[in-house]
């Protein structure tokens, strides 16, 4: 199929240069070009092949052409772009290229073919693919230079047998070994010349293909050492092509056996690529080239580089992946074939080599049972039983064990079962009938067997990784703190995989700091997990690094990189952790998340709490130059009075009030330590067994020159548990409760304390029968600063409330405000009682004090009543008070 | 009770303060000696053997605490501490180092006078050997055992005799939580302050007009208790 890869349009008066572009197949361009040639002959065309006679030296030979009939009509055919033309003594000798624009310019149309192999730029890809290059090349600029690019592309089914120009070495015209790798290759080429974005070069895209948005390179890495060449040619690939790509390794179910040499080189090819700018993977799989497929797709990756081991011609994988989707472009590398399996892991070949025992030793016993019973068992259950055998086999250790085991038997069986009893000749055909389906169960049977047992154990282990990847993502929805984030990772991972981790983050200078505070030790390399970290901050994505036997993720997060986690594997389940590090992560990935989450909490919370503070600030500032002054200024006017005034009545008036106004100064100085005290948190409670009693009684004393003018009234019953509280503080509740409501009420009027039980919770009310409190006061009543009314005489900046709040709070109970059945205002607030609180009845505890102690009351200091405080406080009594 | 010739010694730095207690108290007649720094004060208590010592807790070179920790190691005379509200942990250690009593500043020269006077009074005792103690309608005889309110007599537990006994010692004084429970209860029951809530309620119960106003068993919250005549 010849497709047009550029047609460029032609300017006046220049020939048309068109060139026949393959890949690797120069006899099927030859074919097309010899058609083309002949074609432009038949319409009367002037067509000269170079090689004629007078393309010898390069002013002569052009003679014939350039003279030729008629304009647009001539044609020059060049048989290879690459021979030299041999100067004379004024020209020097030069390849045929360089006499193309002079052809072009004199209006001569130009035919040539030029094979990708021959591009100059190509050499080293050309080599890599099939191992040698033609000696000469052809620049690059010739595709430039081209009007019309037709490639020829067409599968070496087409007759190998084509003329090709006796300067074309055979050896270059190649058949399908490499036409899919030289294909991609020559499609490259053209779409670094191609103006368009998107000239139908592939006969149909196939379905399934997402749309070309950002194309991608992909690069499918193995277990060689030589996995660096694959990423190198990927990292410059995607250079040329201004695209992203991916390295990934494809890890076959029984990756578990890879040796530690092998595993170092596939880590080292992933890093590499990182390090190179790619996303790296690991990819498990049952089916390579489904897997690449299905990677390709997903990722939109057009270009993928691949391996190609020279010593493992049978490896077809790379074809079905053409077939799957042909709009691949595979690039292939040649790598040095891998070592055998006798290096590899040693447990594999214990595997095999316990196989191999037990198709001895079964089929041996099964031989001894055959010729112990020999006439009693016929000949058919023996062949069963060695049926029995190969099948055991092939399920446990694989199809090389089970056909090791299948001859064995055979071999017995006949030797020892057979009627011509003890002769070598095979003389009854039905049993190589016995002999041939032993070898085609353990043949049959063999491999889907442990095909299935390894899917099986695939299917365990993923369904274990998403488990706790569920866990993982649900445990850490709710986590408010770094140290939590740490505990749960550490839980999760070593519940699934027996992992121990640690948590690293970030702190203000951005110098990594360990979080988690488990006790296994770990030496993580610090100085490594810095460096990553730093790393990851440039790149747009993670790093996972293995670094002493430790794995290493970065947490990387939309908008920062988070930290670093660090995993430790058990020391016997080290090559388990290998081909998980996608599942570890995706783990990294939630734990970057949650992380980010509650940095981004914690900022929110700052932002409140300073615009919080700053509105405090400045209402704090309004009120105390209120409620500072008025007393100050009191305070002036009656000290200046006071020099002045003669009359003893007088003075004496004014010293009480002098008296009256620092009274309220020093109230309003304690309630603006208090609340800074509670608002830094430096109050600690200190709880002790308090009775309401006494807090009230305490309270009511304190106010006790300030209550003259109301009438007070206390129903607080005996019989109240006592309460675990703060004694000062709650007093300073109810004596700023009581404070408050004698600033509202009108001299006179009558403040009621009520203290009840109810339920589990000891409630206390103030309560007046004052003005009573607005809906709209009611709201704002318990924030600080706020008063029943802005402008007042009444003093006092409403910090008092809030104080009872925050006091109230801070023992787990509840203030709030009702209306009193007055109509004034009811100040209540609960206290939770402890299911402990021992009761107010005085007789259950004196009791047997009285009884053991009444003959040495005479020393009441020397006794020792220790005894009295083991007695259970509600042991109930019926002596003493009778 | 003659305390013309008592001796005060007053340690405090703000002058202002020290210039108002002074003059406060030598108008009750007592000699007042000045010091500004522990060092100071520990120096002229040494001389003067003062019959009492007012403190404040916060000074310049040491901490009021270590005054009373050496003062007490040579002499019993009572101290009445000054110290800022916030800080009940200090008052309450001062306490139980040895201090008498203790003021809250702001204070007010009345209340200070009375302080003086009240550890003057337990210092020397004047009462003892006086079996009769009233207040309010409540008459307590100890030499009895007994105790009447209004003329009639009231039933204390023997317990609550010693609590009661214990606060009329040290009447018009603050006694710490503490303390009352290492004399009353024993030096092994310091930490069961609930059961003296309980004896305290019910002392109120028998003895006061209105337990939950009383007039006599006062509480010092956080701190301890103080019985006024």
């Amino acid at each position: 199929m010849i497709a047009p890869a550029r047609n460029a349009p032609v300017s006046a008066g220049r020939g048309r240069f068109t060139l026949f572009f393959s890949a690797g197949r120069p006899s099927v361009a030859w074919a097309r070009l010899a058609e083309m040639a002949a074609a432009a002959q038949a319409s009367g065309s002037n067509v000269r092949y170079d090689d004629d006679s007078p393309f010898t030296t390069p002013h002569r030979p052009l003679q014939p052409v350039l003279t030729g009939p008629s304009r647009g009509n001539r044609v020059m055919v060049v048989r290879s772009l690459s021979t030299d033309v041999a100067g004379d003594g004024r020209s020097p000798t030069l390849p045929m290229w360089e006499h193309i624009a002079v052809a072009l310019g004199a209006g001569t149309d130009v035919y040539a073919p030029l094979d990708v192999t021959q591009l100059a730029s190509r050499r080293d890809a050309v080599f890599a693919i099939i191992g040698r290059v033609p000696e000469d090349a052809v620049p690059d600029s010739m595709l430039m230079l081209a009007d019309q690019i037709l490639f020829v592309d067409e599968r070496p089914s087409v007759d190998p047998a084509a003329p090709l120009p006796e300067i074309w070495p055979r050896s270059f015209d190649h058949g399908a070994d490499h036409y899919v790798a030289l294909r991609s290759l020559a499609l490259r080429c053209l779409e670094a010349v191609r103006p368009e974005p998107e000239p139908d070069i592939t006969p149909e895209p196939p379905p399934t293909a997402p749309p070309p948005a950002a194309t991608s390179v992909l690069a499918v890495i193995g277990s060689s050492d030589d996995s660096d060449k694959i990423v190198k040619a990927a990292a410059r690939l995607a250079a040329q092509l201004n695209a992203h790509w991916q390295a990934i390794y494809i890890q076959p179910p029984n990756a578990s056996y890879l040796s530690p040499g092998e595993r170092d080189a596939v880590q080292r090819a992933l890093a590499l690529a990182e390090k190179l700018g790619a996303r790296a993977a690991t990819v498990p799989c049952l089916n390579i080239a489904e897997a690449v497929a299905q990677y390709a797709l997903n990722n939109n990756s057009r270009h993928v580089v691949i391996g190609v081991h020279s010593g493992k011609p049978w490896e077809r994988w790379p074809q079905h992946l053409a077939e799957m989707i042909p709009a691949l472009e595979l690039v292939m590398v040649p790598i040095a074939s891998r070592r055998w399996a006798l290096t590899r892991d040693s447990q594999r070949l214990m595997g095999h080599i316990t196989g191999y025992a037990l198709a001895l030793g079964g089929s041996a016993a099964i031989t001894a049972l055959g010729l112990a019973t020999y006439p009693h068992i016929a000949n058919v259950n023996i062949a069963m039983l060695y049926a029995l055998l190969v099948l055991m086999l092939a399920r446990h250790f694989g199809r090389l064990a089970a056909g090791w085991g299948s001859l064995i038997s055979s071999v017995t069986f006949y030797f020892c079962f057979v009627p011509t009893y003890q002769t070598s000749t095979v003389g009854d055909v039905q049993y190589v009938v016995t002999i041939v389906a032993l070898l085609i169960i353990a043949l049959a049977t063999g491999n889907p067997t442990a095909a299935l047992r390894d899917q099986a154990r695939e299917a365990v282990d993923r369904e274990e990784r998403t488990r706790s990847l569920y866990e993982l993502a649900r445990a850490l929805s709710g986590v408010l703190v770094t140290e939590q984030v740490a505990k749960i990772t550490e839980h999760t991972l070593y519940s699934a995989f027996r992992l121990h981790t640690r948590l690293l983050c970030p702190d203000e200078h951005n110098q990594l700091q360990v979080v988690s505070n488990e006790t296994t030790p770990m030496t993580i390399d610090h100085a490594f997990a810095q460096t990553l970290f730093d790393d990851s901050e440039k790149q747009v994505f993670a790093l996972t690094r293995y670094h002493d036997n430790l794995l290493y993720l970065t947490l990387r997060a939309s908008m920062r990189t988070r930290g670093v986690l660090v995993l430790q594997p058990q020391p016997t389940d080290e090559p388990e952790l290998f081909g998980r590090e996608r599942h570890f992560e995706a783990c990294a990935s939630l734990i970057a998340i949650a992380l980010e989450r509650i940095h981004y909490a914690e900022i929110a919370q700052k932002a409140v709490l300073r615009i919080e503070s700053e509105r405090l600030r400045n209402s704090l500032l309004t009120a105390l130059s209120h409620d500072l002054r008025t007393p100050l200024t009191a305070l002036i006017g009656l000290a200046e009075g006071l020099r002045m005034e003669q009359g003893r009545d007088k003075l004496e008036r004014a010293v009480v009030e002098i008296n009256e106004e620092v009274e309220r100064l020093n109230r309003l100085v304690d309630n603006l330590l208090d609340m800074a005290r509670l608002q830094s948190g430096s109050v600690k409670l200190k709880a002790e067994w308090q009775s309401i009693e006494e807090i009230v009684g305490g309270a009511l004393y304190s106010l006790r020159y300030s209550l003259s003018n109301h009438d007070i009234s206390t129903d607080v019953p005996v019989s109240l548990p006592l309460l675990r509280c703060d004694a000062a503080l709650i007093e300073r509740v109810i004596a700023n409760l009581i404070e408050n409501a004698t600033k509202y009420v009108p001299h006179g009027g009558k403040i009621r304390i009520v203290a009840t039980q109810r339920n589990d919770a000891l409630e206390v009310g103030v309560e007046d029968d004052g003005p009573g409190v607005t809906r709209d006061q009611e709201r704002v009543i318990f924030e600080k600063f706020s008063r029943g009314s802005v402008e007042s005489p009444i003093p006092g900046v409403g910090l008092g409330l809030a104080i009872c709040r925050s006091i109230i709070e801070a023992h787990g109970g509840r203030l709030w405000l009702e209306s009193s059945s007055g109509g004034g205002a009811r100040f209540v607030f609960s206290l939770p009682l402890d299911e402990s609180s021992p009761p107010m009845d005085l007789t259950s505890i004196e009791s047997d004090v009285a009884d053991n102690r009444a003959p040495q009351t005479q020393q009441p200091s020397v006794t020792s009543p220790a005894s009295s405080y083991t007695q259970p406080p509600t042991q109930p009594s019926l002596q003493e008070r009778s | 009770m003659t305390r013309d010739n008592a001796s005060i010694i007053l340690i405090e730095d703000e002058p202002r303060i020290r210039q108002f207690v002074k003059s406060a108290l030598e108008a009750e007649g007592f000699t007042v000696f000045e010091a500004d720094t522990v060092h100071r004060g520990l120096t002229y208590s040494g001389q003067r053997k003062p019959d009492l010592v007012i403190l404040d807790l916060g000074l310049p070179d040491r901490d009021g605490a270590d005054f009373i920790r050496e003062f007490r190691q040579w002499s019993s005379a009572p101290i009445v501490v000054l110290s800022a509200r916030t800080l009940e942990e200090d008052k309450i250690r001062a306490l139980d180092l040895g201090a008498d009593d203790y003021l809250t500043k702001p204070f007010g020269t009345g209340e200070l006078l009375a302080r003086v006077r009240a550890a003057l009074r337990r210092h020397r005792p004047s009462n003892e050997g006086q079996p009769l103690l009233s207040f309010g309608d409540v008459v307590v005889d100890f030499a009895q055992r007994a105790v009447t309110r209004a003329g009639e007599p009231v039933h204390l537990t023997p317990i609550e005799f010693r609590l009661l006994t214990y606060l009329c010692n040290h009447a018009g004084l603050v006694v710490t939580h503490k303390q009352v429970l290492q004399e009353v209860w024993g030096p092994t029951s310091s930490e069961n302050t609930h059961y003296l809530r309980i004896y305290m309620a019910h002392l109120r119960q028998k003895l006061e007009q209105n337990a939950s106003r009383p007039q006599h068993l006062l509480t010092e919250a956080g701190i301890g208790y103080r019985f006024v005549q």
